[in-house]
């Protein structure tokens, strides 16, 4: 730890960063802001990631591991991190499981570490690694199997302190997510330089083109190298070309987008992370965005991820990736240790050695692990002055919360002990292919790149540049360019290619290196990482072979490799490979695990978007909402509709005592409900009529104009579906209703009979639940308002307007109205339906004109219970496991005609009379309380499956009757009228001897429907 | 004496702006559906034109006549006529009952208009079809979402403006989620010069 | 998913509610044999493959639709409108 205190004066004049050693492109020296780790605070900045930063200040314990808790710092310097978590911000925008290595760092940015206790430096957890054996492949397996009570009590409350990640917010998220929908021609993503060149090209087209880069600044590894583009350092380039980009009408930037995932139909996701580099966003402003991208082709330009090499005590603070430590060096300014060693199998690696060695750097040593020296490594070494390992490995390293020294194992066996601080490790790199992989095409190995590359494309995806395993400059913007051109072209737009911009050529030439010592000499000490999340060492895989879980997919559930949130982009390939090697396949056989969405970790809030809390699903609201709010009215979810449960008045203290009162208030005098819920459907056509006999169970021939009827539909099985009335309003013209809750099937049924099974029937049909707002007005006194409000033109006595007429009337003086004699209640009774606008009117007009006859509104529960007093099934009855005849209806299935559930209706089973049918139940002890859902036993029958005869559907306490009442189905019922059975509620544990009755308790004879 | 009934709006019809874009409900409007019976829809084209100097689309667009007459498409041989109240649109539609389903629907939908320059960019965080001018144009029409809620989406002019006629029960929601859209802005991709 | 729909062109899968088979028919008459309808109500095949399937454009045109879709890709290689289909059916029958 010493070493690092002893930086050289840092670039941007700031004692306290003091491994800021240059400057970097990406960030702004002139700027100073200030972050704090762990409490302690530190400068930055801006451009920094919080990863650079804490390197900068010369932090590099950023994390203890999962399983064993070992001090980690940072590896890479991208999003496929798996060491650098950390949780992000305070309070109830406090967030686990952070990467650092892509947390933009803002002024006031609080971060800690996690998974360590009671500090990161000194964690008592730390003891798991003695206990090391415990945690090998298989221990979710192996270890807490017995005793079982021991899972719930000890082992899974112990894991799950021991072994866990960060710790999520405990308040609710405050932040806005928000959705968005968006097309184009071609969607490139990544703006390295095969997806600029790619998006260049296509947006020179005039094609619409969107470029998402889930980094701040374009440029991809542009920004990490030295390399020259068009006679200027990449980076610049970069920065020229998304300005030429953005002044392209039909060219359309998102940055900090990440592209996550592949769907059908080349449908991509993408998370627009909007204001997560800022304290808190903005007023109303979102945190993030969750693009649905539908794009005609995409370009994959997504670089590439590079391996660590499997040595024991690979995970050791300060061992880091290549292409990580240049991308600190030339990006951020920052070089990440004084004393280094470069251990590569490739050219790109070496080359890391000139950039430390440019950044003050010294270069302990090189090692190579290709055994013949090349002209590149020479000049490194010779460059730099390291010492050159040629064929060598790392055997293990030192330093526990920092390495301080690397055995070094020379080609000839012999080791020797060299201190540093740093080391840069290069196995190679993988294409980041993950997108090309979600719609299950595989990708292919490649021998030459020791990588897979992508194998068949999804249709209308191509793939450019690293990501596609081509690595020179050069050939990434050639390749770019084609990609570009192509794209474009298949979206109808010709290209004219423009000369390529020049740029040098740099060697990759790598060797196959899956682990730095040979498998069959294992080092008794050290763990040789692969899996740095999930804690899968080398051994791990060797023992996973050795029980015989060889195949990819089990492997990967074995162990856990590659199950942890990074999900194993640095570790997969090293894996298989291993297995490959201990099974004696090749790699290309072995085969790779297939990538699923997301490639990063999305927020459950994004993918919500708006639609929370109380804003979750839409509200349906009726035409008397507000008046009803303003009487006070309870609301009960009924769908997405909110209807008025009951109207609370002064005095009562209990829901009861507001449903009894409005409950008599119908049977006595006159209520009124708003049942504009109800489904309503016009239909009209020559062929209305055989329509509706088609649909329904029961007759529709003769029903005149001007009358309703009741209508039974069946599904297709036989058992019933819905049922409502249907009223004839003209020679072709009838209007349906249905239930609330089946209003959108049943119309989705109406036209698959129509367009699917009868095209030649001539009709149609339009919902006109929404035009009308339609009032049930109930109770004896019910004709005398109505002739306070519908116009005298109209005779509405009984006479002339009897049990179920329809008519079109005229109300208020010459407002259209229709007029319906229908009953739910059992009372006398109208439904009156106006235009929507108008319904909140002849709510208030109701109350007025009704007052002098006691009017009151009911809701959804008083309407309940008088239609379970009048025995009118409702959804409890029609619950998908009734048929016409349980329903007391079997006569009205029609036999002269062919119905949807006619032939499967009459099947034997279904017409068994021993099938539980409908009755009423009533308490053989007066004031016992029926519930619903309670079983139907013979009196004095076990409790038992075997004498289960039926159940309750629906209770309620009936005022009228002043008792408990039921509606239930009971096997035999209509026979067994007068009987006494049991209900059996093992909810409660109780049971309650009731008498079976008819299941109409109001007005058996209907004569105050007709009055 | 009777008692007049005072209509009342299904949302309020206050405009409200955020970003450059104003959220407002349309006033209501007479409006009938027109459904062909089988086989009669060049009858009913011929009436259509005869009557309102019009041609009924085929496809998804809606088209205005001289006297201010929206004919929408609104699925195979179905339209949605939408006119100025006092037009007496049914009356006017009467002579086609024999050959068409004519149903009253002023109230069952309720006009909601975005717009503004943001007004595509804000509409795209609700509706899933493509808004771009190449795709979708002034007069364009598409029967599809907002949200979780079913409409008929038409582009009224090129401000841009887009008018949402949704069912009146959900008319609140969808004039909450369109202004929640509203003011999370403006995406950097959608720069509005 | 997309489904680009006769009527109202490509449309995402949210839009569309899913019914299943359409290659089993309805029995013409209620009195036809009993494993008839049997067939019709219970029987499903599950091909790995092309599969003609009922689509409803609930969120769009109401239209009912006969899609044609790999079971193994999700590929859409046809949508056409059902009503069509039933009707050449029907014709095809009756001729
Ligand atoms: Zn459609």
């Amino acid at each position: 730890m010493k070493l690092l205190r002893q930086g050289k004066s840092s670039a941007s004049g700031d004692p306290s960063q003091s491994m800021r050693t240059t400057t970097g492109n990406g960030i702004d020296t002139s700027r100073t802001i200030h972050f704090t780790f762990d409490g302690r605070r530190y400068a930055a900045h801006p451009g920094d990631t919080l990863a650079s930063a804490l390197l900068a200040n010369g932090v590099r314990l950023a994390g203890r591991s999962f399983k064993y808790h070992r001090p980690r710092g940072i590896l890479s310097a991208g999003a496929e991190e798996p060491n650098a978590l950390v949780e992000l911000r305070t309070g109830a925008r406090r967030e686990p499981n952070s990467r650092a290595t892509v947390t933009e760092l803002f002024d006031g940015l609080e971060a800690a570490s996690q998974n360590r206790w009671p500090s990161l430096a000194m964690d008592a957890l730390g003891i798991n690694g003695v206990f090391s054996p415990v945690f090998t492949a298989g221990f979710y397996y192996k270890t807490f199997m017995w005793p079982a009570a021991f899972w719930e009590k000890v082992y899974e409350p112990m894991i799950r302190r021991a072994a866990g990640l960060g710790r999520a917010a405990d308040e609710a998220d405050p932040d806005i997510y928000e959705k968005a929908t968006t097309f184009c021609d071609v969607l490139v993503v990544g703006t390295g330089p095969a997806g600029l060149a790619a998006a260049l090209t296509a947006g020179r087209t005039g094609a619409r083109v969107l470029v998402c880069e889930q980094d701040s600044l374009p440029g991809g590894r542009l920004r990490a190298e030295h390399g020259e583009i068009g006679g200027m350092p990449g980076w610049q380039w970069a920065e020229q070309a998304m300005d030429e980009l953005r002044q392209m009408p039909e060219v359309r930037i998102m940055t900090r987008t990440c592209v996550f995932g592949t769907y059908d139909g080349g449908t991509y996701g993408a998370l627009e992370r909007v204001a997560d580099h800022v304290p808190t966003p903005a007023p109303d402003q979102p945190r993030q965005r969750l693009w649905r991208i539908v794009a005609r082709h995409a370009i994959v330009a997504t670089g590439g991820i590079e391996r660590p090499i499997v040595f024991p005590n690979n995970d050791r603070p300060g061992i880091m990736l290549a292409g990580a430590v240049r991308t600190y060096i030339n990006r951020f300014g920052v070089t990440p240790g004084q004393r280094a060693i470069v251990y590569t199998n490739n050219d790109d690696g070496l080359r890391t050695a000139r950039d430390l060695h440019r950044a003050g750097a010294t270069i302990a040593a090189i090692v190579d692990a290709r055994t013949t020296e090349t002209p590149l490594a020479r000049d490194m070494a010779q460059l730099t002055g390291a010492k050159l390992f040629m064929g060598g490995a790392i055997a293990d390293t030192y330093g526990r919360l920092g390495i301080h020294a690397a055995v070094i194992r020379e080609h000839s066996g012999l080791t020797q002990r060299v201190p540093c601080d740093l080391v840069a490790m290069s196995g190679g790199w993988n294409p980041e292919l993950s997108l090309t992989t979600h719609q299950r095409t595989k990708p292919v190995y490649d021998e030459t790149l020791c990588a897979f590359v992508p194998g068949t494309m999804p249709a209308g995806m191509r793939s450019a540049g690293v990501a596609n395993g081509t690595f020179a400059t050069p050939d990434c913007l050639r390749e770019g360019t084609t990609c570009g051109q192509d794209a474009a072209q298949a979206c109808g737009f010709s290209a004219t290619v423009a000369d390529l911009p020049a740029a040098g050529t740099e060697s990759y030439a790598i060797v196959p290196l899956w682990h730095a010592l040979p498998l069959d000499r294992p080092a008794r000490t050290g763990k040789a990482f692969i899996d740095f999340q999930n804690d899968v060492t080398a051994k791990d895989v060797r023992l996973a072979a050795i029980e015989g879980f060889r195949s990819v997919e089990h492997l990967k559930r074995y162990t856990t490799l590659g199950m942890a949130t990074d999900q194993g982009k640095t570790a997969n390939v090293n894996a298989l490979a291993q297995m490959a090697e201990q099974t004696g396949s090749s790699i290309a056989r072995t085969g790779t695990t297939m990538f699923r969405p997301p490639v990063q970790p999305v927020a459950i809030g994004a993918l919500a978007g708006a639609a929370r809390g109380r804003h979750f699903k839409p509200d349906r609201l009726t035409p008397t909402h507000d008046w009803a709010t303003e009487q006070g009215a309870v609301f009960t979810a009924n769908g997405l509709w909110h209807r008025a449960q009951w109207f609370p008045r002064p005095g009562e203290t209990h829901w009861r005592d507001t449903v009894n009162r409005e409950v008599r208030t119908v049977r006595t005098a006159v209520g009124f409900c708003d049942v504009t819920t109800l489904g309503k459907i016009d239909i009209q056509g020559p062929d209305a009529a055989t329509f509706l006999e088609r649909v329904y169970v029961n007759a529709w021939r003769r029903l005149p104009i001007g009358r309703a009827r009741y209508g039974l539909m069946l599904r297709e099985d036989g058992f019933a579906y819905d049922d409502g009335t249907t009223a004839r309003l003209g020679e072709n013209h009838y209007v349906m209703t249905t239930t609330t809750a089946h209003a959108g099937s049943v119309m989705q049924h109406l036209e698959l009979c129509h367009q699917w099974l009868w095209p030649e029937l001539d009709v149609r049909f339009i919902s006109v639940t929404d035009e009308w707002a339609q009032l049930a007005i109930a109770g004896p006194k019910s004709r005398d308002v109505l002739r306070h409000i519908v116009d005298p033109a109209f005779d509405i006595s009984n006479e002339a307007f009897g049990y179920m007429a329809a008519a079109t009337v005229t109300i208020c003086g010459g407002q259209e109205a229709r007029l319906f004699r229908l009953s739910f209640s059992g009372e006398l009774a109208y439904e009156l339906a106006v235009p929507a606008r108008f319904g909140d009117a002849l709510a208030r007009l109701l109350m007025k004109v009704g007052a002098p006859y006691g009017i009151a509104p009911y809701g959804t529960e008083a309407l309940g219970v008088m239609r379970i007093e009048k025995g009118h099934p409702a959804g409890p009855e029609l619950n998908g496991q009734t048929t016409a005849h349980d329903l007391g209806m079997g006569r009205m299935l029609s036999t002269r005609k062919d119905f949807i559930g006619r032939a499967m209706a009459a099947r034997p089973a279904l017409t068994d009379p021993a099938r539980p049918a409908l009755i009423g139940l009533v308490p053989v002890n007066a004031g016992d309380e029926l519930v619903a859902g309670g079983h139907l036993l013979p009196a004095g029958a076990q409790a038992t499956a075997a004498h289960d005869q039926g159940w309750v559907s629906s209770a309620a306490w009936s005022p009228t009757l002043n008792g408990w009442i039921a509606l239930g189905f009971l096997s035999n019922g209509p026979a067994r009228l007068g009987e006494t059975v049991m209900v059996h509620n093992p909810l409660g544990n109780s049971v309650t001897a009731a008498r079976v009755v008819s299941p109409v308790f109001v007005d058996p004879n209907g004569e105050r429907l007709h009055a | 004496m009777p008692e007049v009934l005072h209509p009342r709006d299904a949302v309020s019809p206050v405009p409200l702006t955020a970003h450059g874009v104003t959220l407002r409900a349309g006033a209501m409007r007479e409006s009938v559906s027109l459904a062909a019976f089988r086989g009669q829809a060049d009858t009913l084209r011929a009436f259509v034109g005869k009557e309102f100097d019009v041609d009924l689309p085929d496809t998804p667009r809606s088209v205005e006549n001289a006297d201010g007459i929206t004919f929408i498409w609104a699925g195979p041989n179905q339209w949605l006529l939408r006119a100025a109240p006092g037009t007496d649109l049914l009356t006017r539609l009467s002579p086609c009952a024999a050959f068409a389903a004519l149903t009253a629907q002023g109230d069952s939908r309720t006009a909601l208009e975005l717009r503004g320059p943001g007004a595509r960019a804000i509409a795209a965080k609700l509706v899933p079809v493509d808004l771009h001018p190449r795709a979708f144009a002034a007069g364009d029409v598409a029967l599809t979402l907002a949200g979780h809620i079913a409409v008929i989406l038409r582009q009224v002019d090129d401000t841009p403006c887009y008018e949402f006629l949704v069912f009146r029960s959900l008319a609140q929601s969808l004039h909450h989620e369109l202004h929640t859209a509203m003011l999370g802005g403006i995406p950097q991709a959608d720069r509005i010069s | 998913m997309r489904l680009n729909c006769p009527c109202c062109g490509p449309r995402g899968l949210e839009e569309f509610t899913y019914r299943g088979d359409a290659t089993v028919r309805r029995p013409e008459s209620p009195t036809a044999p009993a494993q008839d309808w049997v067939d019709y109500v219970y029987l499903r095949d599950n091909p790995a493959g092309p599969h003609r399937e009922l689509w409803y454009h609930g969120a769009g045109c109401r239209s009912w639709l006969v899609v044609t879709r790999d079971t193994r890709t999700h590929a859409i290689s046809d949508v056409v409108r059902a009503v069509d289909v039933a009707r050449a059916d029907k014709e095809g029958a009756g001729s």
